[in-house]
């Protein structure tokens, strides 16, 4: 024990007074910096010293410079993180959907559909005037455009998501390269003994690195006793220690679309996030916008199926001197199993032979026999029956479809009382064609002759029955079940809550995120005025320690002058 | 509004002042915009998830009204249409009562000829106007053409007017799901058509496997369920949704049997006939599944076991269709199965004419081997050939040796001697003689000869004549036996080896024989037999029952059973006469249909069409039968036979047996007085009084005539009947002999003879024309149909006038109240849709109204409420900004 050693105590104290101020400093610093964690200088006694039967002690001593975070609450921020991401993808997707959409506007499919059905009741109106059933094919096509319009659009904003899934792996591959680098460098800082001083900067890299990462997808980030942290998503590890693994796109066909999944490099395994951005975008990718193309899809193919099997039973105000039916995948199987778009049933057609000159017409019944026990009607057994008419000539032509011609000019044919769809299957004397949103359009033939739109069931431009059964499609059940009106409103109440529940979860969600980040900023970041009395603090403690030096020095000044 | 996340409770530090600050100012931002953008679009929604169920009416609301607004287009043009009708028949009324005066003014005899013809004048322009006013346009529509608008509906030669439109409905929507109807044809108020002319028939067309479900039951079709088919042990289920032909229901029952067992489904010529397997189990059920209807409607509902026997369903009466072949109706085809084991080898033979005739007529196979020593039948070389009468059956003895085979001929014909097993037996040592026994009930013959073979062989055959079941030829079939020698023996080594089988060669009367090949004659090779015999194919066309095929490429390729059999059924009623055709008058004209090319009933109705008589003929709403009209006003319609049955088998005559006399000459009747009405002079120089008080039908007169008790003599009687071309009634004397000319004269105070059409009007004698060496008084046609209606009032009348035809003017004034009574309910029911359409128009408004007060509720902004939430929202955000403010300025340093 010695005026020396007191001395030395005091030095000690004034380097942790400084150091004390440095960290201050640093804080004050690094206030307004994003991710950074605030640190705290640890200070413990020195141990004490045994002089005699006293143990004396020898003063202050640094034990480290810490950072004041809490690894479990970062963990739970980053789950509501990815969560939040996630739903915020989709809210994202349904918001643009919507406005796609349009209801609630003038533009919308609803008063498309609304118009088409208008005019076809104005051909009741005027069931004389080729023109006004000019407007109905207009409608119609306006119609059908429309519904192409939205299925294209909803095609562009899948193929926007499938795009930022793309790069969102690119981000990922960037992201965890960057964390396995910081997890080396923290471990050469710290030595592999986190429990003293942090490695400050790098550790705050590491974690707005991880922060990034977990709005792109669910990681779960576990930090080793060593300071490094291990990523997992799903069962598989990401990062471990210095090694990232790299992730690759693979491409799969969905719905005409190449879709892009997430693998592993490694094991060519998928990348089971559902959460995060990622997580959220696939969903919106394949469950939203997949989804919403497959119901618009359904109605679509109710809307062609529903309308065409009523027309393809009327006349027109003229009939038909040639048509070509769609093409089959075989002609000599059952139609049902021959690749239409939409299958024919058992049952039957008629074609009505009419002799312009004489104005006498001619039914004939051909059966189309699919009752699924033999003698099945194939394409080439409907060639031959129609053949038989006399008055009609039917071929096969080398595409595989059905040609029907007349024998003469004056000899015009039409179709009635189709009870098999056939007809319909087969596009002859159809409105539309085409099976899906993507393609559906209104039949060639009658967009360059309105006249053969179908208007009467007892013969060519007799009467109006099968207009009034048109006009009042859209309100009359299919198939003992919902009208179309009904199934559209169903597909359009589906988006609408959907995107209804999405936005509300994405608030949910936005407001745990922000609880955690809250508490989060608590503990983390830096208050101004704590670091203020931290100062003055220091600053006392060197003042003090400062005085005692001044004190000894006064002590051995009187020793020297002895 | 965003939601606030809550302090934490531990430590604050700057940055999450700043943050929370911040996000409190942006939400607070961001409402502020919300409601702004809400007060200036007036819209409280802008996308429909941020308030979903609201947005869910509001899209319901809006396609609603958008319908409302075709609906009031729809409604505009339907009133138009009703508008200008009304305005159209308006002067209908007028011009028709001024007819009447016209009318009544030149029924008394008392008028000039000039003012006659002025009258007659008055009502040609009467008739011009209407015509005009029948056949006027709006916007672009023939108001009175029915469904037929593009062409004028009314047609004129001067003499005549023909309508072209048809009795069509045109309907628009009034409201949703609300159809109205938007004109009036031509038919409702001019009247157009005559009264059609159908008879009783129904036509009664067959039932064939491509019968359509739909036309069945009269056209009421068949509710398309489930039946339960069991055979009391196991039920099988079958669903008939997926069938459109009553072919489709057989197939589907044959092809889900109850397990294990088969059925055979047939489409007879009314209805289904099922048959289950001979096989052990219980008889045949057939049940409905639930509360169905399907099994009765199908006609073979049978919850109590059939037994044994086929279950006949009933009638499904099909109804009638333009695609009816004109073969099908009016009976069957006598039809007959011959049901071979397994599949492929099903053999249908049908007659090629439809009646009871061809029924009775049975397929039996023959073995040939067993009717002949010679060398057996080769399959391909089949025969068939067949017999009215009942064929003994026959059986060939092949003796070893030569010159001795023999034919053994059963002494009865018909079927009791078929199978009978002839063998040969040892008599012990009996010399050149022969024992036969015939031994009935195991039907077997037995020939004993000579142990030693001394039995010479006709030996043999005086026995078999002794005996007398059979008798016995010489059978020269085998080439290598040689010829006949009555002295060759048969050997003893022939006795227990030789035999013989009648096998199926003997039949009733009209039975086709096949001489097959058993066990190789396919079935294919019985049908190409049958069709090779002239006389067969002539009748009867054969095929295979491609029902029991097991795949198509194998049908009719297996052998036939040789004991199959099958007998023609079903055959009934008569074949419709197509080679006469018909007689249609019509006006001036006389229109010969000839129905021979007619092959369906829309064959039929096009030669009726396109004959230009002007008539409309239809299948009648009952679908039994088609009925003619005429579309000619202004003339007499009439339809006839030409020479054969074709009209009255169709039901289509207009003079007919049973045509009540009340009804002849429009309706005037038949005048009689008491006692003789009119005598008809035979050629015997007899005259026959005839009395035609108290008959009501044209066939009582008849019948009178032809009943009459001094007129039973086939030597001398006269005969009354319907003519056999055209219309009216008919006498014949054929008595040759006789030296009078057939007469009649008419009786003083009667008009009966002038009024059935036997005297010509105004006179009261005729007589007839000698045809061969008959002599024919054919009658006129008294009982013309005419159009009712407008047109054929004032053309009639018109003529009447001219011609002072005071009887006829008066029946015209009458039938013109008629015609001004379906002129003014035409119109009144033209008024009061007018009125409807008034109120639903009046009620679309009040629809209206009420839709958008909804949807404004629904998605509209209340302007006071979002002005308040601004205003406060407003406040709060100032206090937020000024808290930030202050809290920011706060800090220890500042003290430092």
């Amino acid at each position: 024990m010695s005026l020396f050693s007191t001395l030395q105590i005091s030095n000690n104290a004034l380097i942790a007074a400084q150091l004390g101020l440095q960290v201050v400093g640093n804080n004050i610093a690094n206030a307004n910096t994003p991710g950074y964690v605030r640190q705290d200088l640890l200070l413990q006694p020195a141990p004490t010293q045994r002089y005699g039967k006293l143990l004396v002690g020898t003063g202050v001593e640094v034990a480290g410079i810490i950072q004041r975070s809490d690894a479990l609450l970062q963990e739970r921020l980053r789950s509501a993180t990815s969560d939040l991401a996630s739903s915020e993808a989709q809210q994202d997707v349904y918001s643009q959907l919507e406005t796609l959409m349009g209801e609630l506007g003038d533009s919308d499919l609803s008063s498309s559909l609304t118009s088409f059905f208008g005019s076809l009741n104005d051909i009741l109106n005027q069931p004389e005037s080729v023109s006004v059933r000019n407007l109905a094919v207009l409608q119609g096509q306006t119609l059908a455009t429309d519904i192409n319009q939205l299925d294209s659009r909803v095609r562009t904003l899948r193929s926007d998501a499938n795009t930022r899934v793309v790069a969102i792996a690119e981000d990922i591959n960037s992201l965890t390269q960057q964390i396995a680098r910081l997890n080396v460098q923290i471990l050469t800082a710290e030595g592999g003994n986190p429990s003293a001083s942090d490695a400050v900067g790098l550790r705050d890299q590491r974690e707005v690195a991880l922060n990034s990462l977990a709005k792109l997808i669910d990681v779960k980030a576990v930090e080793q006793p060593s300071g490094d942290v291990t990523l997992f998503v799903g069962g598989d590890y990401l990062v471990s220690q210095g090694t990232a693994r790299k992730v690759i796109v693979d491409y799969t066909t969905d719905r005409g679309l190449s879709i892009a999944a997430i693998k592993l490099a490694e094991t060519d395994s998928p990348l089971q996030s559902t959460a995060g951005e990622l997580g959220g975008l696939v969903a919106a990718r394949d469950e939203i916008l997949g989804g919403f193309l497959d119901r618009l899809d359904d109605l679509t193919k109710s809307l062609i199926s529903g309308f065409n099997l009523i027309h393809a039973s009327g006349q027109g105000l003229t009939a038909y001197s040639s048509l070509t039916s769609n093409r089959v995948s075989d002609t000599s199987v059952a139609l049902d199993h021959a690749g239409l778009a939409f299958i024919p049933t058992n049952g039957s057609f008629q074609v009505i032979v009419t002799n312009k000159q004489t104005g006498l017409s001619k039914t004939h019944t051909i059966q189309v026999d699919l009752n699924g026990l033999d003698q099945e009607t194939s394409l080439a057994d409907l060639v031959s029956a129609l053949d038989g008419i006399d008055g009609l000539r039917a071929s096969l032509t080398s595409e595989r479809q059905l040609q029907l011609t007349t024998d003469s000019s004056p000899v015009e044919f039409s179709f009635a009382n189709d009870t098999s769809g056939a007809l319909a299957a087969l596009g002859l004397n159809t409105f539309f064609t085409g099976s899906s949103a993507m393609d559906i359009a209104v039949n060639n033939i009658v967009r360059q002759d309105p006249s053969k739109l179908a208007a009467s069931s007892s013969g060519v431009g007799e009467d109006t029955r099968i207009a009034e059964l048109l006009a009042n499609f859209f309100d009359t059940p299919l198939n003992g079940g919902n009208s179309l009106a009904v199934q559209y409103d169903k597909f359009v109440a589906d988006t609408v809550q959907g995107s209804a529940l999405t936005k509300s979860a994405s608030d949910g969600f936005r407001t745990f995120q922000q609880t955690l980040e809250g508490q989060s900023l608590a503990i983390t970041s830096v208050s101004l005025d704590e670091e203020a009395v931290k100062m003055i603090t220091y600053q006392r403690m060197f003042q003090a320690n400062a005085k005692l030096i001044a004190a000894i020095d006064e002590m051995l000044q009187i020793l020297v002058n002895l | 509004m965003s939601s606030v996340y809550p302090v934490p409770s531990t430590r604050a530090s700057g940055l999450l002042a700043s943050t929370r600050l911040l996000t409190q100012m942006q939400s607070d931002y961001l409402d502020l915009l919300r409601l702004q953008s809400q007060v200036s679009t007036g819209r409280r929604i802008t996308l429909p998830s941020e308030d979903a169920p609201a947005a869910q009416r509001a899209i319901i609301l809006q396609r609603l009204l958008e319908q409302k607004t075709q609906t009031r287009t729809n409604l505009e043009t339907t009133n138009s249409y009703t508008s200008a009708s009304d305005a159209a028949i308006g002067s209908v009324s007028s011009l028709l009562i001024n007819a009447k005066a016209t009318a009544l003014g030149a029924a008394t005899n008392l008028v000039s000829d000039s003012d006659r013809s002025a009258a007659a004048a008055d009502i040609d322009s009467a008739i011009r106007q209407l015509t005009q006013l029948a056949n006027q346009k709006f916007r672009d529509r023939y108001l009175f053409g029915g469904s037929r608008t593009g062409s004028a509906p009314f047609a004129t030669d001067g003499s005549y007017l023909a309508y072209r439109g048809n009795e069509g409905v045109l309907r628009s929507f009034a409201d949703l799901g609300l159809l109205y109807e938007s004109n009036k044809s031509g038919a409702d108020v001019f009247g157009t058509y005559s009264q059609q002319v159908t008879g009783g028939s129904d036509l009664n067309p067959v039932l064939t496997a491509n019968t359509s479900l739909s036309e069945l039951r009269g056209g009421l079709g068949i509710t398309r369920g489930s039946i339960a088919i069991s055979d009391g042990t196991t039920t099988s289920i079958i669903d008939i949704s997926r069938a459109a032909t009553i072919g489709d229901v057989a197939a589907m029952i044959e092809a889900n049997p109850p397990s294990g067992r088969t059925i055979k489904a047939r489409v007879t010529s009314t209805g289904l006939e099922l048959q289950l397997d001979t096989a052990g189990g219980g008889g045949l059920t057939v049940k409905e599944v639930g509360a169905g209807t399907t099994a009765a409607q199908l006609g073979i509902f049978h919850p109590i076991s059939t037994g044994t026997g086929p279950l006949v369903g009933h009638d499904l009466n099909p109804r009638l269709t333009p695609t009816t072949k004109l073969a099908d109706v009016l009976g069957a085809r006598a039809i007959a199965v011959i049901r071979s084991d397994g599949k492929d080898n099903d053999i249908i033979l049908e007659a090629r004419e439809v009646g009871a005739a061809d029924n009775g007529v049975t397929v039996q196979f023959v073995d040939e081997d067993l009717l002949q020593a010679g060398p057996a039948l080769q399959a391909g070389f089949e025969t068939a050939s067949y017999s009215d009468t009942p064929v003994a059956s026959r059986a060939a003895l092949s003796f070893t040796g030569f010159n001795n085979n023999l034919l053994l001929t059963a002494s009865t014909p018909g079927l009791a001697f078929n199978n009978v097993e002839i063998e040969l037996v040892d008599a012990g040592a009996i010399g050149n003689n022969a024992t036969v026994n015939y031994d009935s009930s195991n039907k077997r013959l037995t020939i004993g000869i000579d142990s030693t073979g001394a039995t010479e062989v006709q030996a043999i055959i005086d026995a078999l004549a002794t005996e007398g079941t059979f008798t016995a030829s010489y059978d020269p079939s085998d080439p290598v036996d040689g010829g006949f020698s009555p002295t060759a023996t048969v050997s003893a080594v022939d006795i227990g080896t030789v035999r013989g089988n009648t096998g199926n060669s003997g039949g009733d009367a009209n039975t086709i024989y096949v001489h097959i090949d058993p066990g190789a004659t396919t079935a294919n090779q019985v049908v190409a037999a049958l069709a090779n015999d002239p006389t067969i194919s002539a009748r009867f066309d054969v095929r295979l029952d491609l029902t029991d095929k097991s795949l198509p490429i194998n049908a009719g390729l297996a052998p036939v059973s040789i004991n199959a059999t099958g007998t023609t059924i079903e055959g009934r009623g008569e074949p419709l006469d197509l080679t006469s055709g018909l007689r249609i008058v019509n006006g001036d004209q006389t229109y010969v249909i000839d129905t021979s090319s007619a092959q369906t009933v829309e064959d039929l109705i096009n030669l009726l069409h396109g004959s230009g008589a002007n008539v409309l003929a239809e299948i009648n709403a009952n679908g039994t039968g088609i009925n003619v009209r005429s579309l000619l006003s202004g003339a007499n319609f009439s339809i006839g036979e030409n020479g054969g049955t074709t009209a009255t088998q169709l039901g289509i005559r207009s003079f007919t047996g049973s045509t009540a006399l009340s009804d002849l000459n429009f309706g005037r009747g038949v005048e009689t007085t008491t006692g003789t009405d009119f005598t008809i002079r035979r050629r015997d120089g007899y005259d026959l009084g005839v009395d035609v008080s108290g008959a009501t039908t044209v066939q009582q007169v008849i019948d009178r005539i032809n009943g009459d008790v001094n007129n039973q003599d086939p030597a001398t009687q006269v005969i009354a009947r319907l003519a056999a071309i055209g219309n009216g009634i008919e006498l014949i004397d054929t008595n040759s002999a006789g030296i009078a000319t057939l007469a009649i004269t008419q009786a003083f105070g009667s008009s009966a003879a002038a009024d059935l059409g036997l005297v010509p009007p105004g006179s009261t004698t005729t007589t007839a024309a000698t045809s061969g060496s008959n002599q024919v008084l054919t009658g006129r046609d008294t009982n013309p149909q005419e159009v009712l209606g407008v047109f054929n009032t004032l053309l009639r009348l018109r003529d009447a006038i001219g011609t002072g035809d005071l009887g006829e003017i008066e029946r015209l004034s009458a039938q013109l109240d008629v015609d001004l009574n379906r002129v003014n309910f035409a119109r009144s029911d033209l008024g009061q849709r007018g009125q409807a359409l008034d109120s639903i128009s009046a009620r679309l408004d009040d629809d209206e109204i009420q839709l958008k007060d909804s949807l404004s509720k629904e998605i509209d902004v209340d302007l006071i409420e979002a002005i308040t939430n601004l205003t406060a929202r407003q406040a709060s955000y100032e206090a937020s900004l000024q808290l930030t403010g202050q809290t920011f300025r706060l800090s220890l340093l500042d003290y430092l």
